[in-house]
């Protein structure tokens, strides 16, 4: 049995069908990462572990920008 | 509006802070809470501000109790600590908002109090760029926002450096023309120069209860401090040969002459200097400084 | 302007700062989506990578029903990892006045502790509904897109239900967040718990009646089958007698200045 799968057999969906409907999803993952991006740049001076959140944000798709809203954001808050 | 203390005692789990306090507080004066740390300072401003409620005993302001009477109460925590994301002028308005100030009447009177505690021109500053200084004296402004009859303020001036320290002083010295006032501090100082009377509170119980005038008086030994440009060896033996003299303790060009009644005698001290064309530099009745008589106070009794 | 309305008021601009009135609303949005998606391309893509190799894909699943998909998007994106960002976004909501003073600042002035409280509670419960609501709502729009219809009233009872769930998380947070001291407790807690209520509906009729997650069971129901069971009334009653239950213990704890752990 086949264990791998190459490209081709990709081609074998239509992505233009595809494309539409998954839009959406990847555009609301996007602004989410955009706008979590935007607020940890704006607030870089009070921020701790910066290159850490960035790459989480980054790469921990759709999570990573809600885990800095909820706990990113808070430690410049406390004194 | 008249404060009164009445018996009240606080009880944490193990310790007590606050043990069977009662004081009043009459309507323009302004009294100084002096204790060192962890006397029970904080809880009992705490207790006033209806912030804890006391294990015993109760607060009333006016005749009525606390919990009834915040509108009448301003109250500046030890560390005010502001909403981060607020402006300075939307945190007025939001305490104003609630002590029940009306919107218009707050656009009149937040400018005033800004410009009165000296942060005009920061109204659109957020309070998270604030220092220590700047929350200070937001925390003043907003427990003067709704014209209270009391105000309550915990340590004020204690984690300022001196140039906010100052500032605050000032800022104080101006209300209290205006309101009663009820402050805390463990620095004497601060104390000593805004308030008339002082409240000296140790292990939860009040040790002390004076004003300042009566307090120097009642440690004042009957000690002259005189200092000399040159020792002047003669001066030194004609005092000596004074009736009134008692002793005389001479460190280097300092003398520490002991006479008998100092109201009596000081004149006479004096007029014996000058007539032997003595240089003098300074000439004082030794009195305890506050610092010395807290510390006597405190570690005593 | 009362004090209700000071606070809520306050809680909003709160929201609108920290970019919370963006955030919430677009995950639930991406919750949406997610369950009309994938149930849609599943069956496609695996016929692709499976070519004829022996993987066999049950024909009934790529004729799902509109009501199951929508129902799917209830019981498997909000209700596990919709419910946890809401905890998550709301563990703080007493903590943090508790933490720096805040709470024992604005008790100074003249407000009460039921104008507090229910300025908080509230005003979350309006922002987390309206977010639930959008995501259903866009899940919905690719439902019809991609699946078949739903009935219109039962899409709106169905959501009805689902709101009196959403509104037991918020109280429950909001007390769990009023009693503990440590975020991560507070979210752990609520975390365990609600989930936990979630995960044992079902299993008996008695409890069900009492549990305040299974009106998230009968708004799946409602979507799936289009008839409303008749249970729901004990758990209408339940849930709205535990949400008030959970206020009510939060306004005592507040008002015995509990919070004050010195």
């Amino acid at each position: 049995m086949q264990l791998h799968y190459g490209w081709d057999e990709f081609k074998n969906v239509d992505f233009m069908s595809f494309l539409p409907i998954i839009l959406p999803v990847i555009a609301i993952g996007f602004i989410l990462v955009l706008i979590a991006l935007i607020d940890l740049y704006r607030h870089r001076k009070t921020r701790k572990n910066i290159l850490l959140w960035t790459l989480i944000i980054i790469f921990v798709n759709t999570l990573g920008p809600i885990l800095y809203f909820v706990i990113g954001r808070k430690d410049s808050d406390r004194i | 509006m008249k404060l009164e203390i009445k018996n009240v005692t606080k009880k944490f789990k193990e310790k007590t802070a606050v043990n069977n306090f009662s004081m009043e507080l009459q309507s323009g004066e302004c009294v100084g809470l002096i204790g060192p740390n962890g006397a029970g300072k904080s809880t009992l401003i705490k207790v006033i501000a209806d912030i804890i409620d006391p294990s015993m005993g109760e607060v009333l302001l006016g005749g009525k109790k606390i919990s009834k009477m915040k509108r009448e109460i301003g109250y500046l925590p030890q560390y005010p600590n502001f909403f981060q994301w607020m402006t300075a002028k939307e945190t007025l308005t939001f305490m104003g908002q609630l002590s029940g100030i009306k919107k218009e009447e707050l656009t009149r009177s937040i400018p005033e109090i800004m410009s009165k505690v000296g942060l005009s021109g920061e109204e659109n500053s957020k309070v998270r760029t604030f220092s220590g200084g700047m929350k200070q004296r937001l925390g003043i402004a907003q427990a003067l926002l709704h014209k209270p009859s009391l105000i309550v303020m915990d340590e004020p001036v204690s984690a300022l450096d001196p140039i906010g320290r100052r500032e605050v002083l000032n800022i104080i010295e101006e209300i209290k023309k205006e309101t009663t006032i009820l402050l805390s501090t463990h620095i004497l100082s601060d104390a000593e120069e805004i308030c008339e009377r002082f409240v000296i509170i140790k292990n939860g119980e009040k040790i002390e209860d004076t004003t300042m005038t009566e307090l120097l008086n009642r440690n004042s030994e009957n000690k002259i401090n005189v200092d000399l440009t040159v020792k002047n060896q003669e001066w030194i033996e004609i005092v000596k040969s004074l009736n009134f003299v008692k002793g005389v303790e001479v460190i280097g060009n300092k003398l520490k002459i002991e006479v008998e009644n100092i109201e009596l005698n000081k004149n006479l001290l004096l007029a014996s200097a000058l007539e032997h064309n003595v240089d003098l530099v300074r000439f004082e009745i030794d009195n305890d400084t506050l610092e010395e008589i807290f510390l006597k106070l405190v570690v005593e009794k | 302007m009362n004090n209700f309305t000071v606070l809520a008021k306050k809680e909003f601009v709160q929201m609108v700062r920290e970019f919370k009135v963006i955030w919430l609303p677009l995950v639930f949005i991406f919750l949406g989506l997610t369950q009309p998606v994938v149930s849609y391309y599943l069956p496609s893509i695996l016929k692709a990578l499976g070519g004829g190799q022996g993987i066999t894909i049950d024909p009934s699943m790529a004729a799902q029903k509109g009501g199951e998909v929508l129902a799917s998007t209830l019981g498997s994106q909000f209700d596990q990892l919709g419910v946890m960002i809401i905890i998550v976004s709301m563990m703080g909501v007493v903590q943090s006045d508790k933490a720096n003073g805040m709470l024992a600042f604005i008790l100074t002035r003249p407000v009460t502790v039921g104008s507090y409280i229910s300025g908080k509670v509230i005003s979350n419960y309006l922002f987390v509904a309206c977010s639930v609501v959008l995501g259903y709502l866009v899940s919905y729009l690719y439902v019809i897109l991609l699946f078949t219809r739903v009935d219109f009233v039962d899409l709106l009872v169905a959501l009805l239900f689902y709101l009196m769930w959403i509104l037991f998380i918020v109280s429950f947070t909001t007390m769990i967040s009023t009693i503990f001291n440590s975020q991560g407790i507070i979210a752990l807690i609520s975390i365990v718990f609600l989930l936990g209520c979630r995960i044992v509906v079902g299993l008996s009729p008695v409890l069900d009646n009492v549990n305040p997650a299974s009106m998230s069971k009968h708004a799946m129901e409602v979507l799936i089958l289009g008839t409303v069971n008749t249970d729901v009334i004990w758990s209408v009653i339940s849930t709205i007698v535990l949400s008030a239950l959970t206020i009510l213990v939060t306004n005592i704890w507040i008002s015995k200045k509990k919070f004050n752990n010195e």
